[in-house]
């Protein structure tokens, strides 16, 4: 896969989040740059594909898996997030349940994802200072006790969020290049986020 | 009904709720205030030319006027809808139609328009024919009387073919619920339930697929399912929704529940009542004006009220509004009873299991019907959860186009349950081909998004090749997985619940999955454990106790039982276990004192001490030891007021466990004297001793007087 240059490498995403945190907004503000701040709830799971060119030229190809929220669809996810490389996993800054929710599926992920899975833990809705209930060094230590990567977004203004994406796809490479070396085909037992500094030390090319 | 809904009040509502509408029509208020003027203009424009029609078939639906004024009006409120949605053409409902499929929307009405023209005729001939059936709930050949059932095809009343069909709907729909007002009870024994209407269906469907096979012409419940699945007009959905689903009877023997729910709760609120609430604008949000979302909000936030058990769940948002398009609130509330409880049973519960079920029923019939694309999808690790979840719980309204959903539900609502699987196969069997060329799960997921998204014509779905299914066989398969989903359920959370088990307590996972095997093997009720039951478990463990001693393991149940419900969960009787059989000494220690402490207060009595010790004596030797025991409490105490220096009458955990080692058979009974102790337990449903020597062995390994005597020693 590291020798074809030209050619896309394809990575599948999944949005995971308690129900109205901005999954879909996120994926929609990325894959069409455009805001609406009263997307359909989203029932099972839907799908967007949107490519990103890294500063080396590599094509990353996102397969993006956006999800339902509602707790009770809850018992549906793991065959949605079933062989995902990365994993967005959004709470609402301005609602604390929501962030008790994303630790949550943090843990699940932890339990039962593929243990390369770089997971991105993501405080949205910036655009909302006023009703801010969760600090951002909350979010920040959460992540980084759990080895993720931390970053707050705006869907609305668009704050951050092509970053988020550009984070994991430089992410992803880098993992992926070190499972071709460690250990060939088979899984090797990195932990989550292990390949995934936090603080933006960019894993890619370093 | 009608009127209530198109009526400038509940316009009044429905405007206040759409932001959206609220800014274009400020932008417009010089020339239309409300609207009304508009639909009139439609409504008289509804026979000049072709390309007018889709607005005049609906005329009797509100959305025509909203189609008409989105193409003219530029102030948006969103920054991404805005530029879209003025280009967007918009469908007979209201809906947005993607620009790419705009031409193949725009060719496939051209000809859909003549179809629904020659429907509005049929139907119209069909209900003045059968108006009175349909009035008392039921089709004319449903009757108990067996009359000789009427084809739809006879012209009674000879109906003036120039007449508008909007205004024989008018009529028809002005005199249902007059007619309904005039008829106390259901006169139709058959029609008393919808468990009856079930039935009929089901009768019908083995009647009608014999019929074709036999007889030539085909029967009139054949002529009419064929009616049907060319679609039932607009103006006609709501009776015959109402018909086909029962909730004409429904409704009549429930007058007025839908507003006492209302009413009732009308200051309450609740979890369902919040989620309800930030859906609403998050249900078809680029739709304008075809429904009220504030009927929206009170028909769901009623049937949560109405149905606690499932209160709601995300989905049914999108069929109540596909209702509300048609229905008045009291219908359309009903209706989504219907589809609840009768059409996708148990799909909006916990953890929607129903959903589970039918994904598992369409993949066996993949299987058997196009096993090609099963192994296909298999092989690509395909799972038809993928977009089976979203076409069966929202009943395809958020995949096909509205027109084509609203067809499929005039199907479903007929024929019930089955329809739903043979419209999916049916779909698949149309993307087969391509579908078998995909290697990618995602790119199959987005495909079949895309496909189905531009299937306007719901023709193409309904002459299927693929053989029919049997109703009676999907109602069988579906209890079956729901037992299998629900057994794979508990064992889900019997793993987890034992994984958990082996970081809190000092069994391996082995040992836990055994110990488990022997509890289900116990004659449990509700998986629970009483004291009689718990006392056996405790003889097997510790023979050395004497039979018929149940005073201290009475004791020892009460500690166990955390939740004091008197009874032990699994969980609890195996933390209990593993603290007294493998547990550190200072595990076992603190288990002792809880024992001890009966009145949980982190403080043993006198009387707890004396009781419990008293207890723990008799289970050694049966002669009345209330000297020993006195003698050693007495001692205790005193002890414990020196230690504390004051005059207190309970004794707490330190010094509880330091006077612990000086009673022999305290230590003896909570294996205290045996300081790695590896005991197993026995979880067996057989009473009496496993092992009578190990009794008479273990009762007589120490000499409990000899430690008393060195205690005494120490004291003096």
């Amino acid at each position: 896969m590291a020798g074809q240059m030209r050619k896309a490498l394809t990575y599948k995403l999944v949005l995971l989040g308690d129900a109205g945190v901005g999954k879909t907004a996120i994926a929609v503000q990325f894959v069409k740059g455009q805001f609406n701040p009263f997307l359909e709830s989203t029932i099972g799971a839907s799908f967007m594909n949107q490519t990103v060119t890294l500063p080396d030229e590599t094509l990353i190809k996102f397969q993006i898996w956006d999800t339902a929220g509602q707790e009770r669809f809850h018992s549906l996810a793991p065959m949605y997030y079933r062989g995902a490389q990365a994993a967005i996993v959004v709470y609402d800054i301005t609602n604390r349940n929501s962030f008790e929710k994303a630790k949550e599926w943090i843990k699940e992920l932890q339990q039962q994802g593929d243990p390369n899975v770089v997971v991105a833990f993501v405080g949205n809705k910036v655009d909302m200072p006023e009703a801010r209930k969760i600090q951002p060094s909350e979010g920040e230590s959460y992540a980084s006790e759990n080895g993720l990567f931390f970053i707050e977004t705006s869907a609305k203004t668009a704050e951050n969020v092509s970053e988020l994406f550009m984070k994991i796809a430089k992410q992803l490479p880098s993992i992926q290049r070190q499972k071709d070396i460690t250990s060939g085909p088979s899984n090797p037992g990195v932990k989550p986020g292990v390949g995934a500094p936090s603080k933006g030390k960019g894993g890619c090319c370093g | 009904m009608w009127e209530d809904q198109s009526s400038s009040d509940e316009e009044g509502h429905k405007l206040s709720t759409l932001p959206e509408l609220n800014s274009r029509l400020r932008a417009k208020s010089s020339s239309n205030p409300n609207g009304l003027e508009i639909r009139n203009r439609t409504m008289s424009s509804s026979s000049s030319s072709q390309s007018e029609m889709p607005i005049a078939i609906m005329s009797g639906i509100h959305s025509d006027r909203i189609i008409r004024q989105q193409k003219k009006s530029s102030p948006s409120l969103t920054n991404s809808a805005s530029s879209q949605d003025i280009e967007n053409q918009r469908d007979l409902y209201g809906f947005v139609i993607k620009s790419a499929y705009s031409d193949e929307y725009r060719d496939f009405m051209d000809s859909y328009i003549v179809q629904l023209q020659n429907q509005i005729e049929s139907f119209g001939h069909f209900v003045e024919a059968h108006q009175s059936d349909l009035n008392e709930g039921h089709l004319p050949w449903a009757r108990p009387d067996s009359r000789p059932s009427t084809p739809y095809g006879e012209r009674k009343g000879s109906q003036d073919l120039n007449e508008s069909p909007i205004e024989v709907t008018a009529t028809y729909i002005t005199n249902t619920p007059t007619k309904h007002q005039t008829q106390p009870d259901i006169a139709s024994p058959s029609v008393k339930s919808l468990e009856k209407l079930g039935l009929r269906v089901s009768n019908y469907l083995m009647s009608a697929s014999k019929s074709s096979e036999t007889i030539f012409s085909p029967s009139p419940k054949e002529q009419f399912l064929q009616m049907v699945k060319k679609g039932i007009p607009p103006q006609y959905r709501p009776t015959f929704w109402r018909v086909f689903s029962g909730t004409d009877q429904v409704m009549t023997m429930s007058k007025g529940l839908y507003q006492q729910i209302l009413d009732d709760h009308s200051e309450e609120v609740s979890l369902a009542v919040q989620q309800i609430e930030k859906d609403i604008n998050r249900t078809f949000s680029t739709n304008i004006g075809s429904f009220s979302r504030e009927s929206l909000k009170r028909v769901l936030v009623a049937y949560s009220w109405k149905n606690p058990r499932v209160g709601y769940c995300q989905a049914m948002n999108f069929i109540a509004a596909g209702l509300l398009i048609f229905m008045s609130e009291e219908e359309a509330f009903w209706m989504l009873a219907f589809v609840v409880e009768r059409l996708l049973p148990n799909y909006f519960n916990e953890t929607v299991s129903g959903s589970r079920v039918d994904a598992v029923i369409l993949n066996k019939y993949i299987s058997k019907r196009m096993p090609k694309l099963y192994k296909h999808l298999n092989q690509v690790q395909f799972n038809v959860l993928v977009f089976s979840a979203q076409w069966l719980m929202c009943l395809f309204i958020t995949s096909v186009p509205n027109e084509t959903a609203f067809r499929i539900w005039d199907v479903i609502f007929y024929l019930g349950p089955k329809v739903i699987f043979e419209v999916a196969l049916s779909i698949l069997h149309l993307l087969e081909k391509p579908l078998l060329e995909m290697n990618d799960e995602t790119d199959i997921g987005v495909f079949i998004g895309e496909e189905v998204s531009k299937l306007f014509d719901a023709d193409q779905i309904f002459q299927t090749t693929l053989k029919p299914l049997d109703a009676r066989k999907i109602t069988k398969m579906r209890e079956e997985i729901m037992r299998e989903i629900e057994m794979e359920t508990k064992q889900r959370t019997c793993n987890f619940e034992h994984e958990e088990l082996v970081k809190s307590t000092h069994f391996e996972l082995k040992e836990i999955v055994e110990l488990r095997r022997q509890f289900n093997c116990l004659d449990l009720k509700h998986e629970q454990l009483d004291n009689a039951q718990f006392s056996k478990i405790m003889h097997q463990t510790f023979p050395e106790w004497l039979p018929e001693e149940e005073t201290f393991i009475t004791r020892l149940f009460d500690t166990l039982d955390e939740s004091h419900k008197h009874h032990l969960h699994f969980k609890e009787l195996i933390g209990g276990l593993s603290s007294l059989c493998r547990g550190s000494i200072d595990e076992r220690m603190d288990l002792c004192f809880q024992t001890f402490d009966t009145d949980r207060v982190q403080g043993i009595s006198q009387d707890n001490m004396h009781n419990v010790l008293s207890a723990i004596y008799h289970l050694y030797h049966r002669d009345d030891s209330s000297t020993e025991v006195t003698f050693y409490v007495d001692l205790l105490f005193k002890m414990s007021r020196e230690e504390n220096k004051g005059d207190t009458d309970r004794v707490d955990v330190k010094t509880f466990k330091s006077v612990l080692p000086m009673q022999p058979f305290i230590m003896k009974c909570f294996l205290l004297d045996q300081p790695k102790h590896q005991r197993m337990p026995v979880l067996r449903q057989t009473t009496g001793l496993k092992n009578s020597n190990e009794l008479t062995r273990s009762s007589s390994s120490s000499s409990p007087g000899s430690v008393l005597n060195s205690v005494l020693d120490k004291l003096r």
